[in-house]
């Protein structure tokens, strides 16, 4: 193999007496794309922040270009060319792109006037080595979440990169933007430009890394050619688990539906929407962003009430104009972006799985926090939260136990009907696999469930059947033994 | 490991105690017998309740994430109300039985004014959704001008000695009623904030009040409690106002404002909302006016008292955040 770029020997690094990285070995080559995986939680975000200079290690070396780099610090791996692309891009909405672009460039110069034309000069070179077409006058908030990764990804090559730290980059991205994603990558490859690859999803391994370090707690697990692996060992090394594929799909346990929507309709996000859910089964609802999925699912909770149609739920029909209607219909809805929409992160786990029962909790009004105490440390079990102590705010928590929070408040107050608005989105595969068989659990309890997602995977795995849904209007109904991850893939990108 | 941010916010309690040690031990040495006189307590006691209420009142919004401007208004807007109601009704001397009935009377129509001054701080910002700021920027204005609108611009005064009494008297010759009614209204708040399920929800709302919608709970209704309760703690003070300088005038008062954010975030509660507590604000307030009196009786220019305040506000926010910053990197890098 080619010359070593960057090399990382016998990395500490703890927190307040938590061990965070312990013993870390890790070679980057010159024109590689390496792979570090793991779950949530096992020291990536640690390890990256420590490469980029951000931390300093508490014990350990770091050979760059085959010196050596004791107390790294962040310009200092700047200018040795390494470059980070974070999973939020750190771009600056209210710029456009070219001046997001050349604004390093600038900086680094020591320019103290603007030159508007020498910036533009810089990015439109930067873009088109990218093979990207972005309008540079563009102000990068208008632009789609590929596009200002494009333009954080032109910033990073232009500071004479030498490796490229991708933090998660395809969290946010539809699969179309991925496959272009995946496209830059090798050709910066062909560049010879070594790329680190934050990630841990299977498929996305598999189809761009050569290399692959698996991180587990904190410590090296294995590392080698991606040749080697295949999906089982990974899974198995990354979590300790074995990998599940089969469906896990229960039966339907009435033939009376709980819910059925009625050519339900909202102006300008869906229309003609009809289906049933019976109870213990697992409806999936798949389709692309935009395609409506999420209108329709918060207007059956409530959220977005829509205009036309009509709802009912055990064959009665209900009103919701609000999530609060929706709740007290016996309905609960898991959003789609918990850090925004569903957890109070600084808040304490303990609050966050209550607040929805709290009347469960509370005698005359008063807050009875030996009770909440006990259901919270009941739920945290139940569904295996990773937590020394429930009192603790939840952003101490990694996404897969966040999202298991979410979950317990909408279990704990007991719903006929729970709407899951893609449930593990940015969640570890461990987390994802018992979320999957939570799911299935209620389900079994006779509980109707509503499954959102646009991961072939994860509709097949957990549904028997699932609609389709594309510009606001369900295409037709399909049955999960009918389709592979790839046909149904492909279906839903035609 | 216990480490919830509210744990933190307790290590607020412990800071404002040291101060209130640390001030009183230097004035009882520079004022020995001045300062841990009868006298001078009980007049701390006097002064304290009317901006302690104001400091309660702008908590309740700003645990909501928001604040509230208008509450001087509010006070000044009802003690006027009450003035006119008890110039109209008793004038200057009744008789002692109907005098106790029409005060307890002023007293419940100033918690309505309250309550309705500060609901509808609460429909705008919660229906029309104006941000808090500006919202009640324009009813600050808006309560002003009507109080004087009523007055003509011109003081209220001369009213029934009952009132003198209940602003003015003692309980057992010793406890001024204002600080009574402070101290039940301090109770009150603890447990609503501290120990009811509402204040779990009203942290919760002002963490993140998205969520809050999106869990199935009411954001307008908490938004209109909330407001609503400020401006019936805002009323409550303007009653005390009223009954202890015997005055109701539309402009008095207007430095109760920025005091009363200062009190609130040197009690610990996060201006961005979901985080502090009445012990915090009960223990700021003390401590507020220990110094203030001390600075007083030792005639210290009131610029320098400026800067003394500015000073003490700035080293607890710096501390505070440093707690904050300690918690993020335990729990945000650590899993």
């Amino acid at each position: 193999m080619s010359e070593c770029l960057l090399e990382l020997k016998g990395i500490y690094k703890s927190f307040g007496g938590v061990k965070a990285l312990q013993d870390i070995y890790l070679q980057v080559f010159a024109g590689e794309v390496l792979c570090l995986a793991g779950e949530n939680g096992c020291g990536k975000s640690t390890l990256i922040k420590i490469i980029s200079g951000f931390y300093r290690p508490d014990q350990g070396s770091i050979f760059l270009n085959g010196k050596e780099h004791a107390q790294m610090q962040l310009r200092e791996a700047i200018r040795e060319g390494i470059q980070i692309v974070y999973q939020d891009f750190s771009v600056f909405p209210n710029l456009t792109v070219y001046e997001n672009i050349a604004v390093n460039t600038m900086v680094v110069n020591r320019r103290k006037i603007v030159r508007r034309k020498e910036m533009m000069t810089i990015a439109g070179q930067a873009l088109e080595k990218l093979g990207a077409d972005i309008p540079l006058h563009a102000i990068v908030e208008d632009l789609s979440v590929a596009n200002k990764q494009l333009v954080a990804i032109a910033r990073a090559i232009l500071n004479n990169a030498k490796i490229i730290v991708f933090d998660e980059p395809t969290s946010a991205l539809t699969g179309k933007e991925v496959k272009e994603l995946f496209k830059v990558i090798r050709s910066l490859k062909e560049q010879g430009i070594s790329i680190l690859f934050v990630s841990h999803k299977l498929d996305e391994m598999f189809d761009i890394c050569d290399r692959i370090s698996i991180l587990s707690n904190g410590k090296n697990v294995i590392d080698g050619p991606i040749s080697d692996f295949d999906k089982k060992k990974l899974v198995y090394y990354m979590t300790g688990k074995e990998y599940q594929e089969k469906s896990l799909a229960g039966k339907v346990q009435s033939s009376s539906p709980l819910l059925e929507v009625e050519n339900l309709g909202l102006e300008g996000y869906f229309k003609n929407i009809s289906f049933q859910v019976y109870p213990g089964e697992v409806l999936g609802i798949t389709g692309l962003l935009g395609s409506g999925r999420t209108e329709l699912a918060k207007a059956i909770y409530g959220l977005l009430p829509a205009d036309t149609g009509t709802i009912r739920i055990e064959g009665k029909e209900i009103t919701v104009r609000s999530a609060a209607q929706g709740l007290a219909n016996h309905i609960s809805y898991v959003p789609e972006d918990r850090l925004t929409e569903a957890l109070f992160m600084e808040q304490s786990i303990t609050g966050n799985i209550v607040l929805q029962s709290i009347k469960k909790v509370s005698q005359n009004g008063m807050f009875q926090k030996p009770e909440a105490g006990k259901q919270a440390a009941h739920w945290v079990e139940h569904l295996h939260i990773k937590t020394q102590e429930p009192e603790n705010p939840v952003s101490t928590l990694s996404g897969g136990n966040q999202q298991k929070v979410v979950l317990a408040r909408n279990l704990m107050s007991n719903p006929k009907l729970l709407i899951l608005n893609c449930p593990t989105v940015g969640v570890d595969i461990g987390s994802k696999m018992e979320i999957s068989l939570l799911i299935q659990q209620v389900a079994k309890e006779g509980m109707a469930v509503i499954l959102i997602s646009d991961d072939p995977d994860e509709i097949l795995t957990n549904c028997r059947r699932f609609l389709m849904m594309k510009n606001g209007k369900i295409q037709q109904e399909y049955k999960s033994s009918d389709y592979t991850d790839s046909t149904l893939y492909a279906e839903l990108i035609r | 490991m216990k480490l919830s941010i509210q744990k933190i916010f307790t290590g607020t309690a412990w800071k404002l105690l040291a101060i209130i040690f640390l001030v009183a031990i230097v004035m009882g040495i520079r004022l020995p017998g001045v300062f841990f006189s009868g006298a001078n307590l009980q007049s701390m006691l006097f002064q304290i309740p009317e901006f302690g209420l104001f400091a309660l009142a702008m908590s309740m919004a700003m645990l909501t994430g928001g604040c509230d401007l208008s509450i001087v208004s509010t006070a000044n807007l009802t003690a006027i109300i009450l003035g006119v109601f008890l110039h109209q009704t008793v004038g200057e001397s009744p008789k002692t039985g109907v005098e106790t009935l029409i005060l307890l009377g002023a007293f419940l129509l100033g918690l309505l004014i309250g309550a309705l001054a500060g609901l509808l701080n609460g429909c705008l910002i919660s229906f029309a959704g104006v941000p808090p700021i500006l919202a009640t920027l324009g009813t600050m204005s808006f309560y002003g001008g009507i109080g004087i609108v009523i007055t003509k611009g011109s003081a209220l005064y001369d009213f029934p000695q009952g009132m003198k009494k209940i602003g003015n008297g003692y309980l057992a010759g010793t406890i001024p009623i204002p600080a009574l009614i402070f101290i039940g209204f301090v109770l009150i708040m603890f447990l609503t904030i501290q120990k009811s399920s509402f204040g779990v929800k009203l942290y919760m709302l002002g963490t993140n009040a998205k969520a809050y919608e999106y869990s199935g709970l009411n954001r307008e209704r908490m938004i209109l409690a909330s407001y609503g309760i400020s401006g019936i703690l805002a009323a409550i003070s303007g009653f005390i106002i009223l009954a202890r300088t015997n005055t109701a005038n539309a402009d008095y008062g207007s430095t109760y404002i920025m005091q009363s954010i200062l009190v609130c975030v040197l009690g610990g509660v996060n201006p961005k909302g979901g985080f502090g507590k009445v012990t915090g604000i009960f223990l700021a307030t003390l401590a507020i006016q220990m110094l203030s009196s001390g600075l007083n009786i030792m005639n210290v220019n009131a610029y320098f008292k400026q800067f003394v305040y500015g000073a003490l506000l700035i080293i607890m926010i710096i501390s505070n955040t440093w707690d904050h910053r300690t918690i993020k990197q335990i729990g945000g890098y650590i899993r």
